[in-house]
């Protein structure tokens, strides 16, 4: 429950500060939950997590207002490949800048810490 | 067991540090491919970030239903009411709050084309799009467009109204993207990894200057070196004639009813000349440059592109009202070349039709008393002079009359995406204009469309004109590219005035050879005066048309005016048509715009299926011959959809065409030469032993049956070879279609195979990639209330994912028109589908 919990608040925080500030936001909010959250197992897990589902809320948003598949569907006519890889990359991406940020975050705040 | 401790602290250790460098090298590499892009890759991070980077644009695809913004500069309030089209009515209290509203507006909905478009003139789009547009950047430069329009925009004093109206627009345009958000960039800029320059205005003149390159460019003096080079003089005047050999001109003749056809007997052809084909080679590269061809069409322009405008009197209309038509054909592109809008100032101006985004201008549209529309004129405002130059390779000075003068030097240094320089020019200027170094020599180059002249003065004035005779006063000083202006108005007049800076010239006072630079004698002299431009009013026939024909009959006035004039099939066809119904409809002139009989078939069918029937009766007609000809017999001579007769008789013309003009071909039966128009085809059709059916390849001497005959046999085989054995695969929708393709050629943002009506000389015509067409129609009826309806391919949208980008393609493709909404005020304007109301900054 607890976990979930953070992954619910660290989504949030993502999504609203790559609305407000940009994308480079999901490295430095995971990064802060990655030395935050260094004795957790599960925190790289937690953030990657986190950013795919941020960045996922975001595009079902844009999906809500405006035609989202059809523009996936341009993307997938004009790079020769199916139109829903555009949306895996985009979430991919966001995954893989929050796990990398938050191991790194964690990485060294154990590091960091007495032997 | 201390030791043993101390061995697993340090393992652990080694393995956090090896996990820290890990997850920092990935995070490195993934924050790199964020932050920069990768050759043509933008940048992932801005580029995929759901909140401001590529999905931005499917949140941003339609306008929101009410915006209320503070800009800038505005006097007023100004409320922009978007009707069920997509189409912005602005309402403003004074002439320069609309204009900073009309540039926001379009801005709005076209901002990458804008961009687009003037670097196109600038030179400047290897800065956008890469080093791929170095050949196109270096060309526009040389061609000194953007030069020219700063001359125009210095030359207008700024305490004028028109420098304040034009310098509003810019303000406009600028004051969207001072609020523009992230969200808001365009789909293409995204994927270039750009960002919109700020608008000035002098860029309106660029896009003059780019309308005027598609209009007005005439290098007939080239083309026709290398005709002369191969078949000799005598019979290049005769294949690319300055008098069109049938003529049926826009001026009425008064008292002729059917076109006036030449006859006489085409000169022979001469041998090639091998030293002149070399400098005609050098020609060649000129004027088949990539930008040219994309512009005018590499073909057979004849066959792809042909403006369309017609009037009717009161006298012969249903209504008793004057109607207008207008059918603008342009090379077509998504978005649309096209914005149509509607400006209104209360007791000013109240105009609505289609602008160039870029152009504080309505070109073609109509207002409360009147409307108008253009085809091209295609005179001849170019020329080219010989130069003798002090050096060949850097020159510095060029002669005249005896005298070295100096040249004037233009640096241009054309800039790739990272700012560096990629390639660095000297453009040459004698007092005519630029030099181009072609065929081994120095050619200069005068064009009216470079003067210091003030189009957009003119044409927005005209825009407010309240007859058709006031619309022709003000336009008495419009210079270039040369149109055939044609208005109508309430009061019940039609008129039509080919418009624009005709040169009078020295020497031979021909402008379809290369002059000589040396003298000043061959210089241009001046322009024509007004009251010879050809010209009609009310005339007593009842309508007016123009369809880019030589405009006078040299019988009435034989001054040199251009050569090589298109073929006047679309003007005899919407002749007859005007002139058969003396109660024009606006749905018959709606349904003229897409009428599929060609009288070009006139003259070549049955002459055709006479041959084929002597040949037979001799027993030396083969049998594809033989099909071919039957089955074309029962050919209504319609290119509609679903005939399928019209592809047999298309690939039969392309086959006589080149069968008979084989001579133009050099030893490696490569094009050297542009094709003859169809004209001098009817005109040879007269002479059925002439040389020029001689087939070079055999050793028999072909006569016009046999090449008629063995056209149709090859055409059958051609179509039978691609479509299979006569049927379905026929059908002309399945093989004349139109492609429309994206401004950067992108795929996916184009559209292709849309079916249309259109054939080898209708009033609808289209070439074989159906890249080229009718880029608006507009109907007008001039009752005391306006009516008017109209359409072109596209939508009013730049957004590829908005309904707006392409919604009208359905009605263009099946040849109907909407109803334009005029309305005499915001609140007249119902139900609208988005309102903005733009304040002043506090």
């Amino acid at each position: 429950m607890k976990w979930i919990m953070h992954l619910v608040a660290l989504s949030a925080v993502i999504a609203a500060l790559t609305w407000w500030v940009g994308w480079w936001m999901v490295p430095v909010v995971a990064a802060a939950y990655g030395g935050w959250g260094a004795r957790q197992r599960a925190a790289v897990l937690t953030a990657m997590i986190a950013g795919a589902c941020a960045w996922g809320a975001l595009l079902a948003y844009d999906a809500w207002v405006g035609p989202v598949g059809h523009l996936s569907q341009l993307f997938g006519t004009m790079f020769r490949m199916s139109g829903v890889t555009l949306v895996v990359l985009t979430v991919a991406y966001a995954a893989l800048l929050a796990a990398s940020a938050a191991a790194l975050a964690r990485g060294a705040r154990r590091l960091m810490s007495p032997i | 067991m201390k030791e043993q401790a101390a061995v697993s602290a340090v393992i652990r250790r080694a393995s956090q540090v090896a996990t820290l460098l890990l997850s920092g090298a990935v995070l490195a590499g993934a924050l790199y491919l964020g932050a920069v892009p990768l050759g043509r890759v933008p940048a992932l991070g801005p580029f995929l970030d759901p909140a401001h980077g590529i999905w931005a644009v499917a949140r941003t695809a339609e306008l929101p239903r009410e915006a209320s913004l503070r800009i800038a500069g505005l006097r007023d309030s100004v409320e922009v009411r978007y009707d069920d089209r997509g189409v912005p009515h602005i309402f403003a209290q004074n002439e320069d709050d609309l204009m900073r509203a009309f540039g926001f507006v379009v801005a709005r909905d076209r901002l990458f084309q804008m961009e687009l478009q003037t670097r196109a003139v600038a030179g400047t789009l290897s800065e956008l799009v890469g080093a791929s547009a170095l050949e196109a950047d270096r060309e526009a430069r040389a061609q000194g467009l953007a030069w020219g329009a700063m001359r125009k925009w210095k030359a207008i004093p700024d305490t004028s109204e028109h420098f304040r109206l034009v310098t509003a627009y810019s303000g406009g345009v600028n004051a969207y993207l001072a609020q523009m958000t992230a969200a808001d960039l365009p789909f293409e800029f995204r994927l270039l990894g750009a960002k919109p320059q700020a608008w000035k205005p002098e860029y309106t003149y660029y896009l003059l200057a780019r309308m005027a390159l598609t209009l007005a460019w005439n290098d007939e003096e080239l083309r026709r070196a290398g005709v002369e080079a191969l078949v000799g003089t005598r019979a290049a005047d005769a294949l690319f004639p300055v008098e069109a050999p049938i003529q049926e001109p826009i001026q009425p003749v008064a008292g002729r009813r059917a076109p006036r056809i030449a006859r006489g007997v085409l000169p022979p052809p001469a041998p090639h000349d091998t030293a002149r084909l070399a400098i005609a080679a050098g020609y060649q590269r000129v004027t088949e440059s990539a930008t040219l061809r994309a512009l005018r069409g590499d073909g057979n322009g004849e066959v792809a592109v042909g403006s369309n405008n017609w009037a009717v009197a009161p006298s012969r209309a249903a209504a008793g009202r004057a109607l207008l038509s207008g059918d603008p054909h342009l090379q077509l592109t998504l978005p649309s070349i096209w914005y149509e809008v509607h400006l209104q100032v209360p007791g000013v101006i109240d105009t609505y039709g289609v602008t160039i985004p870029g152009g504080p201008i309505v070109p073609i549209g109509f207002n409360r008393s009147m409307a108008w529309t253009a085809t091209n004129t295609g005179a001849d405002v170019l020329d080219y002079y010989r130069e003798n130059v002090d050096d060949a390779r850097h020159p510095t000075r060029y002669e005249i009359d005896g005298v070295w003068k100096p040249l004037e030097l233009r640096i241009e240094a054309v800039r790739g995406r990272s700012g560096r320089v990629l390639r660095t020019d000297t453009i040459y200027h004698t007092h005519r204009g630029p030099m181009i170094r072609a065929g081994g020599m120095w050619l200069s180059r005068r064009w009216a469309a470079l003067d210091v002249t003030d189009e957009g003065r003119f044409l927005w004035l005209a825009s407010r004109a309240q007859s058709a005779d006031e619309w022709m006063t003000v336009m008495g000083g419009y210079a270039a590219p040369a149109q055939n202006f044609l208005t109508a108005d309430t009061l019940g007049h039609i008129a039509i005035r080919s418009t624009g800076h005709y040169p009078l010239r020295g020497g031979t006072e021909r402008g379809d050879r290369i002059a000589d630079g040396t003298k000043s004698a061959s210089d241009w002299r001046g322009f024509w005066p007004l009251d010879r431009y050809p010209q009609a009013k009310d005339p007593a026939q009842g309508y007016l048309a123009s369809n880019n024909q030589q405009p006078k009959d040299p019988l009435v006035d034989p001054a040199y005016l251009g050569s090589n004039w298109a073929p006047p099939f679309r003007a005899m066809r919407i002749n007859r048509l005007l002139r058969e119904d003396s109660a024009v409809t606006p749905d018959a002139m709606r349904r003229y715009h897409m009428d599929p009989t060609s009288e070009l078939t006139d003259f070549f069918l049955p002459p055709m299926l006479d041959a084929v029937a002597r040949a037979a009766a001799a027993g030396v007609a083969d049998t594809a011959a033989i099909r071919g000809a039957a089955l074309l017999r029962e050919w209504d001579g319609r290119f509609t959809p679903e005939n399928e007769r019209a592809v047999l008789y298309d690939v039969m013309m392309e086959e006589l065409q080149r069968r008979t003009w084989d001579e133009l071909r050099g030893a490696s039966n490569v094009r050297r030469a542009p094709t003859p128009f169809s004209t001098v085809l009817v005109q040879l059709m007269q002479d059925g032993d002439s040389p020029w059916w001689d087939d070079r390849s055999t050793r028999a001497r072909e006569s016009r049956d046999s090449v008629l005959v063995a056209s149709i046999g090859a055409a059958y085989r051609r179509v039978a070879q691609r479509y299979g054995p006569p049927g379905p695969r026929w059908r002309w929708s399945a093989i004349r279609t139109a492609t429309i393709n994206h401004m950067l050629g992108l795929p996916g943002l184009g559209r292709s195979r849309i079916p249309m009506q259109s054939g080898r000389g209708t009033l609808n015509p289209s070439d074989g990639n159906g890249s080229f067409g009718a880029s608006w129609r507009f109907v007008v009826q001039l009752s005391p209330d306006v009516h008017a309806w109209g359409t072109y391919p596209g939508g009013q949208s730049g957004n590829p994912v908005s309904v707006r980008y392409d919604d009208r393609l359905p009605s263009w493709s099946a040849g109907r028109l909407d109803t334009l909404r005029f309305p005499r005020s915001a609140a007249d304007l119902k139900s609208p589908r988005a309102t903005l109301t733009l304040h002043p900054e506090r």
